[in-house]
């Protein structure tokens, strides 16, 4: 049961929002001495549901964590406990933890028996309470008041009192169905401005069906400025303490109603759902905690009988009368009065409703709340999906799209007999129609593939706290970007690598605070990650402000680690004496830290990054900072390719580093050093042949066949701000594919990216353009090179290098044709 | 279990057309007694020795089917194969074992084995029959085989009086021997 792909990636889900929600904590009080209260029910929740869950499941290791966890998260939120940063420092080490758990939940082989006990011992100490100083600061407040608190509730009363804010006590009445609807606006209306702290009933009597509420709000704002915020009729607002009051009335309130007018119906219409939860969470005494974990644990939502009209609001606002029926068949006991009676006030209500989310969305504090409830609301539309069923999925569409490529093939056949030619244009036509539901479903299907980079960015948010933490650096990550998606596959192998350019970066790049103060630069290191797409590819850049690398430095350590020989050293060029960070077991360092300084982490950047077929690219600047760029496709399952020929072997290439195809004629070639170079466009570009370097035929039988030809064709292909030219035989045409993996056995064999089926059931090779390109400028990069510096380094742009950052944009001439 | 067992053996037995024993015909035909801790074989034919596989390695055998080469791996690798929608790469055993290279006929078959969760397949000469082999009746490689093809030997036993070897998959399928040599170490400098 624990190993239940469900529960991994469910808990997996609950803890990334534990530690975001912790981060923006601590982000909120590293700016402030304040927070926002719901982060920390929401964090508490968190918890609370992964107690739940796994306890279901039966991982009692994580039940038990959870369960402290959870003690002492409510300690906080109720203020018995200083939230400091001890006390975040211990929560993000139980995220560490519950990680490290589920792990060996899920194999208990692979991870060593994680030992709790330190931590929960760590845990109670920090949970013993202390002295209580007493006073109290709400001896002004009204007994009445005080003596219905929640100790929560007081807490909080205490906390805005403490911040000075005036409490509010605002009193409204709700129509007794729609008071879910109601309380959502107001409470919306209400964030905007402040706390709300409680609800508490009044007492004063009403009619039997409204009800009159009394709602304690902590605001910094004045009477006048929460009062005109609300702007609804009937409501009283009063200070509480100084005894000023005010009644809203309709003509004050008319001003700011007009806003969140236009908005309703469709809003309404797509979020029906929605009021389920919050009805659920309003009627709570602790309001949000039973109705998340509820929801959370994927309880039915409420049938018919406990909520008689879910869908009500929906018809509702788009036709009263239609309304009013709709609420006559589902609850016919009093369905007169009540229908009259909800359908204004569900109107209304669902209108503010919409207005008062668009104004939460707005106020920065509230966003998190609010991405939560969409997070809630998505759970009960989302489907967990095996990829592995998703790459049968694909496969399927693969074969079919074979099929196709055979029905093509028999019509053409029968153009060629007697067939009548309506009945051909007809099969013809219908034979386009599917090929296009064919790209539609194949692309449907990729879309489901998926998913925001944001991902591994909070992970990698968590790395740069904990190192910044260890290596006494003050470190600020800059996200950008976040929402850009890519192939979840991509995105799982992503975290490796990031997480080793982070490490480094940090270790390597960052100056400690002091030293940056002395060289002028501000004291906290900047880190930054962002991502965008290009076409179909997805660019990632990291970036950090810390000391640069100097490239002749790392040319004379690789001389005395004899990673290179002095020979090679003479002729290196900055980029690529930057890149030699990339070699495994190179390492700047004199003795490995904890942190980095084996020497592995940038071969396993390079290593992962190529088999993603990807490519990465380095710039830094002594002294200003560094650069690195991931460039990935969107997705591996599917790819357009170039399918040539040649030596008698049928290749694809990839066609996303394909910059073009051209023909040369054989005097055009020339050669530097042995190696063959043809002029394209007045740039050098150097030609590969793939039959020489696949090995494919004897040597001489190419040059035999070259003697009947007189011009070569040539692709193009390029990745980073490498070009080359392959020399091949036949451009046979270009084809959507499907790779295949060729088994670990296979996939070390460099240039080969993988293996993919054309239509005649021919298994065909793909080409890994990004290794070849890089096999092709070990030799023949050094060769040119060596001219470029001799004065016409304005002629090869093809390798210029990038060594600045701040000259991103000059380097790589034909990068700008390309794409 | 045996039961289970026989009926893919059936199954085989359609796909290869070769003659394959199995428990049943022990049971009914040898009259052997019933033993649970029997390992039973697939065994083959590779110039004139006879060569064992356990069985639970072994997910099919296949007549010969079109192969794709692989440019920059080692001579024994054959190619890429597509089994049923998955590609797997295809091995010449006679040549791993380096006794030559296979002799592609009309008994030529390719065992399609599983190797740390990626299908294989091995190109043999002949597929013979599938034996049951007591614990008692398997060797040790003997010392006297000092050439390299004893790491692909994971241990002899003898049936019906004949030697029977029984490879070792983890050797004989090594991911590091795939590569043709001068690509095996990263090159330094790229």
């Amino acid at each position: 049961m624990s190993d239940s792909p469900e529960f991994v990636s469910e808990a997996q889900e609950i803890i990334e929002t534990f530690s975001r929600q912790l981060l923006e904590i601590e982000g909120q009080i590293k700016d402030g001495d304040d927070y926002d209260p719901d982060l920390l029910n929401g964090s508490f929740r968190s918890v609370h549901t992964l107690k739940g869950l796994s306890s279901l499941s039966g991982v009692n290791e994580i039940v038990d964590l959870s369960h402290e966890l959870e003690t002492t998260l409510d300690a906080l939120r109720l203020g018995k406990l200083p939230l400091n940063h001890a006390a975040l420092d211990l929560m993000f080490e139980s995220v560490e933890l519950f990680q490290q758990l589920l792990a060996s939940a899920v194999d208990p082989s692979v991870g060593h028996a994680v030992d709790v006990r330190p931590f929960l011992a760590r845990l109670a100490v920090l949970s013993k309470p202390r002295e209580q100083v007493d006073d109290n600061p709400l001896s002004w407040l009204d007994d009445s008041i005080l003596s219905v608190l929640t100790e929560y509730e007081e807490h909080r009363l205490r906390e805005n009192v403490r911040l000075n804010r005036r409490i509010f006590r605002v009193h409204a009445s709700f129509d007794l169905m729609a008071i879910d609807v109601g309380i959502e606006a107001l409470k919306g209306k209400l964030k905007t401005h402040g706390e709300v702290i409680t609800y508490l009933p009044s007492a004063d009597g009403s009619s039997d069906d409204r009800i009159e509420l009394d709602i304690l709000v902590g605001s910094k704002q004045s009477l006048e400025i929460v009062a005109e915020g609300i702007g609804e009729d009937g409501v009283i607002v009063e200070a509480l303490g100084t005894g000023e009051r005010i009644v809203i009335s309709k003509t004050r309130a008319s001003a700011p109603e007009p806003e969140p007018e236009p908005e309703p119906a469709p809003e309404l219409e797509r979020r029906p759902r929605a009021k389920v939860h919050v009805e659920m969470v309003d009627e709570d005494e602790f309001p949000p905690d039973d109705g998340l974990a509820g929801a959370g644990m994927l309880v039915p939502p409420p049938s018919a009988s406990t909520l008689p009209f879910p869908d009500e609001p929906a018809p509702s606002s788009a036709s009263s009368g239609a309304g009013r029926s709709a609420g006559a068949g589902a609850g016919p006991a009093g369905s007169g009065r009540d229908g009259g009676g909800r359908d204004g006030g569900g109107r209304d209500g669902g209108g503010r409703d919409g207005g008062g989310r668009d104004g939460g969305g707005q106020a920065g504090g509230e966003v998190h709340d609010d991405g939560e409830q969409v997070s809630l609301k998505s759970l009960s539309q989302t489907v967990r999906v095996d990829l592995r069923r998703l790459d049968h999925l694909m496969n399927l569409v693969g074969e079919l799209a074979l099929v196709h490529a055979n029905l093509a093939a028999t019509v053409d056949r029968m153009q060629r007999s007697d067939t009548p030619v309506e009945q051909l244009r007809e099969f013809q036509d219908q034979l386009r129609v599917m090929n296009r539901r064919l790209g539609l479903l194949q692309q449907g299907i990729l879309e489901v593939r998926m998913v925001p980079l944001g991902q591994v960015f909070d992970k990698l948010a968590r790395v740069v706290r904990n190192l910044s933490r260890e290596s006494s650096k003050d470190v600020r990550l800059a996200i950008s970007g976040a929402e850009t998606e890519l192939d979840k596959l991509i995105v799982e192998e992503l975290s490796d690598p990031l997480m080793h350019m982070i490490r480094n970066a940090i270790d390597h790049g960052i100056e400690k605070p002091a030293e940056r103060v002395a060289v002028g630069k501000p004291r906290a290191g900047r880190v930054s990650l962002s991502a965008y797409q290009k076409g179909n590819r997805v660019v990632i850049e990291m970036t950090d402000d810390g000391q640069g690398m100097d490239w002749r430095w790392i040319r004379d350590k690789a001389i005395d680690k004899g990673v290179l020989t002095r020979e090679e050293a003479r002729d290196i060029n900055a980029s690529q004496a930057i890149n030699l960070i990339f070699t495994p077991g190179f390492s700047t360092r004199e003795a490995a830290t904890e942190v980095s300084g084996r020497g592995f982490g940038m071969d396993v950047v390079k290593t992962n990054i190529s088999r993603l077929s990807g490519m990465i690219d380095v710039a830094s600047e002594p002294g200003r900072g560094s650069r690195f760029r991931i460039t990935l496709p969107v997705t591996l399952a599917i790819i357009q390719a170039l399918v040539i020929e040649t030596a008698g072997q049928t290749f694809c290439i990839p066609l996303n580093s394909v910059l073009e195809s051209i023909m040369v004629q054989t005097d055009e070639i020339q050669t530097i050093e042995g190696h063959e170079v043809v002029s394209v466009r007045g740039r050098t570009l150097p030609l590969v042949h793939l039959s020489r370097v696949f090995d494919l035929e004897p040597d001489g039988r190419e040059a035999d066949r070259r003697m009947f030809y007189d011009r070569l064709y040539v692709v193009v292909v390029g990745l980073a701000q490498h070009r080359v030219g392959l020399v091949v035989d036949e451009l046979l045409g270009q084809q959507d594919v499907v790779i295949k993996p060729i088994g670990k056995a296979l996939r070390q064999v460099p240039g080969i990216a993988g293996a993919t089926e054309l239509g005649d059931n021919r298994t065909v090779l793909l080409l890994d353009v990004g290794t070849l390109v890089g096999e092709a400028v070990g030799g023949v990069e050094a060769a040119v090179a060596g001219i470029g510096s001799g004065g016409a380094s304005e002629g090869i742009g093809v390798f210029s290098s990038s060594v600045s950052v701040g000259r991103g944009k000059e380097h790589g001439g034909w990068g700008d044709h390309g794409y | 279990m045996a039961t289970d067992d026989d009926d893919l053996w059936q199954a085989l037995l359609a796909v290869t057309g070769d003659k394959v024993a199995t428990e049943a015909d022990y049971e009914h035909g040898y009259k052997r007694e019933m033993r649970s801790d029997l390992l039973r074989y697939v065994t083959f034919m590779i110039r004139g020795e006879i060569y064992g596989l356990p069985i639970e390695q072994i997910v099919e055998i296949s007549t010969v089917f079109p192969t794709t080469p692989v440019p920059r791996t080692a001579d024994f690798v054959i190619g890429i194969g597509n089994m049923r929608g998955s590609v797997m790469p295809v091995i010449d055993l006679v040549q791993r074992l380096r006794l030559g290279s296979v002799h592609r006929g009309r008994e030529t078959r390719v065992l399609i084995v599983r190797h740390d969760d990626d299908q294989h397949g091995i190109v043999v000469d002949r597929v013979l029959e599938v034996i049951s082999l007591p614990p008692e009746d398997m060797e040790n490689t003997p010392g006297g085989i000092g050439s390299t093809r004893a790491d692909f030997i994971l241990g002899l036993g003898r049936h019906r009086g004949r030697l029977i070897i029984i490879l070792d998959l983890e050797t004989v399928l090594a991911e590091r021997d795939f590569l043709e040599a001068k690509f095996r170490r990263e090159r330094v400098l790229q």
